[in-house]
């Protein structure tokens, strides 16, 4: 399922505008993920020195997904970009064991924003194909997501390269959508 | 600037010239097959070396010097000394209400002005032949 | 792939079993070197196989990865030096000083670390954070079956940005890196392994073996001198042709700046010749026809390269 196809099911949705926002470490894979969802060619990505959005419309219904670099300089202009946001897409490099604090860090840091409170959470937990992936259920302990009680949340596990799980991470992206925006 | 197939995500149309270039009008020759695409993507890129606090940019397809489209985005902040893309996927209309290749041939020209606020940063004209 | 969990208080969702997890019959050490001193590991052709690789709290030591890899991290080392084959994702070196690393990747990120020299062959622009007295070169390398690793991995050895450097933490009125001429060669800093059970593969750094052919990049991209802009048309030994073009220059005195790989449509074969008696893209090799014209037609296929990169 691609960002068409998600547009295409929620047509029917009342709300005119979606906005998705992707956001994680550098290295985390979001750039992939999102080319990914257009069906477009992963070979060949740099590594994001701002935004990529990509946006979809169709009759008068507009969904716009945002993937800002995860750099720490560039971390602090996050919070720019959280305004009017439908769902928050977490990424995560789960092979890169070292720096798992350091999401978590930035992953709670988001969970307090005011602009982001009951923000429904996806957490693709990516790069599954590599050697040294953790789990999703060690990531979901290690982040403690089991302690999030005011959003509705889910964790995926994903390889954006193989492309396996992505769907069904967007599955949930639209079901979460269409339940609570009605 | 770039023109994608978006059901395959396959390139159909670029340039890299710096289309801001202002009082020039830049043409692309795009092949005719795009008009049979399901949707079609378009791409810009841009970097900025300063911080923009309300960057936006407004768009308008003319045929034969009438508005036939408007579209408008609102970026909001850019980050000072950042390169970014936006891509937007536009559905195509039904067959039956499309203007045929010949007729729109040399007679669409896309507009693309970019704003920080109300202040005007640069603004692009690209005229469509379909090929 | 993976568990799906979710939270029981506000999701509607049905937990899904569990589905298989990627069967892990290899062992995960083979593939992580951890603190190691004063130590030289090498890996042979065929024993990482496109695995991801990690080299972390490592001091003193020479690591040879004569493979491919599907991505590598290099975490707290000092004084290493370290050669890795092509990488097919990122190679990202954190929190290092006083290495010298060779490699060939699809994209190179370095976050706080310091001293370090870098020959790089990459495809995509490569980033630095917090880093600095960074310096980088570029690749020349050969061993065996370098050739069949770098397809492996995705990447052309002729689409190397090795000079074209993003800083995301610049300071004013000086750089975090600078760029080595061929003055400063691999071996300089990571000598071959001496090991016997490595002399089947050939080692070289010389101009004249390279599979990543040696560019200037932007130490001569400024230059005010006579550009030429030549492009060879996809055939069957088009890679023959490039390296005995790029050899014959060398005693001449000419420079090779940049090499660009690219598949190009009619279109854009027009756009860049200014000349349709290109655009069937005939097996045939193109040369700019004077010196205004290569000029144009350089940054015209610069921008064309560029734009590949961001796109």
């Amino acid at each position: 399922m691609g960002l068409l196809s998600l547009l295409r099911k929620l047509r029917s949705n009342p709300q005119d505008e979606l906005r998705i926002l992707l956001l994680g470490l550098d290295n985390a894979g979001k750039t992939t993920l999102l080319k990914v969802l257009a069906s477009e060619d992963i070979s060949h990505i740099t590594p994001t020195q701002g935004f990529n959005i990509k946006s979809v419309a169709s009759n008068g219904f507009k969904l716009n997904v945002w993937d800002i670099g995860g750099q720490r300089r560039i971390r602090p202009f996050w919070r720019n970009y959280f305004e009017n946001t439908d769902v928050l897409i977490y990424v995560i490099d789960s092979a890169d064991r070292k720096r798992f604090e350091e999401t978590s860090l930035e992953l709670s840091e988001l969970l307090e924003e005011e602009k982001l409170v009951n923000v429904p959470l996806l957490v693709f937990a990516n790069k599954q194909d590599l050697l040294n992936a953790a789990t999703s259920s060690e990531i979901t302990d290690g982040l403690a997501l089991h302690t999030i009680r005011d959003r509705s949340w889910q964790i995926q596990g994903c390889s954006a390269y193989t492309k396996e799980g992505v769907t069904d991470g967007l599955e949930w992206v639209s079901k979460t959508v269409k339940s609570t925006k009605k | 600037m770039n023109l994608r197939d978006a059901d395959s995500g396959k390139v159909l149309w670029q340039s890299s010239d710096d289309l801001s270039a202002p009082d020039t009008e830049h043409e692309a020759r795009v092949p005719k097959r795009i008009l049979k695409c399901r949707a079609v993507s378009r791409e810009i890129n841009f970097s900025s070396q300063e911080e923009m606090k309300q960057f936006r940019l407004e768009q308008k397809v003319y045929f034969r010097g009438q508005i036939i489209e408007e579209w408008s985005f609102e970026f909001g902040f850019v980050i000072p000394g950042s390169t970014n893309t936006w891509q937007s996927l536009i559905e195509a209309a039904p067959e039956s209400q499309m203007i045929p290749a010949n007729l729109l041939n040399g007679n669409v020209v896309i507009e693309t002005k970019f704003f920080d606020g109300e202040l005007e940063v640069s603004t692009s004209r690209v005229r469509l032949l379909y090929v | 792939m993976g568990c799906l969990f979710s939270n029981p208080d506000t999701s509607t969702d049905i937990l899904e079993p569990p589905k298989p997890q990627y069967s892990c019959k290899i062992n995960k050490n083979d593939y992580i070197l951890d603190k190691l001193k004063d130590q030289t590991i090498f890996r042979v052709p065929g024993t990482v196989d496109g695995q991801q690789f990690i080299i972390q709290n490592c001091e003193n030591c020479t690591i040879y990865i004569f493979d491919h890899t599907g991505q590598v991290q290099i975490d707290d080392c000092k004084h290493c030096r370290i050669f890795v084959g092509p990488v097919h994702g990122s190679i990202f070196i954190r929190d290092s000083e006083n290495c010298n690393l060779a490699t060939i990747c699809q994209q190179f990120r370095a976050r706080d670390c310091h001293e370090v020299n870098i020959f790089l062959s990459c495809a995509s622009q490569p980033i630095i954070e917090s880093s600095h007295h960074i310096r980088f070169g570029c690749l020349t390398y050969f061993y065996e079956k370098l050739g069949e690793h770098y397809a492996t991995a995705g990447i052309s050895p002729y689409n190397n940005n090795w000079s074209n450097i993003h800083d995301f933490t610049p300071v004013p009125d000086s750089k975090n890196y600078s760029l080595m001429d061929d003055s400063e060669t691999v071996f300089k800093h990571i000598p071959a392994p001496t090991d016997p059970s490595c002399s089947h593969l050939n080692i070289s750094d010389s101009q004249d073996q390279t599979i990543t052919p040696f560019s200037y990049g932007e130490l001569y991209r400024e230059h005010n001198v006579e550009r030429c802009f030549v492009v060879l048309f996809h055939e069957a030994n088009y890679d023959v042709c490039a390296r005995e073009l790029i050899k014959m220059l060398r005693p001449l005195k000419i420079v090779l700046v940049q090499s660009k790989c690219y598949t190009i449509n009619e279109l854009s074969a027009d756009r860049i010749f200014n000349n349709r008696s290109y655009n069937t893209l005939v097996t045939k090799d193109f040369v700019s026809q004077n010196s205004t014209d290569a000029v144009q037609q350089l940054d015209k296929f610069y921008n064309f390269a560029s734009m590949q990169m961001f796109s």
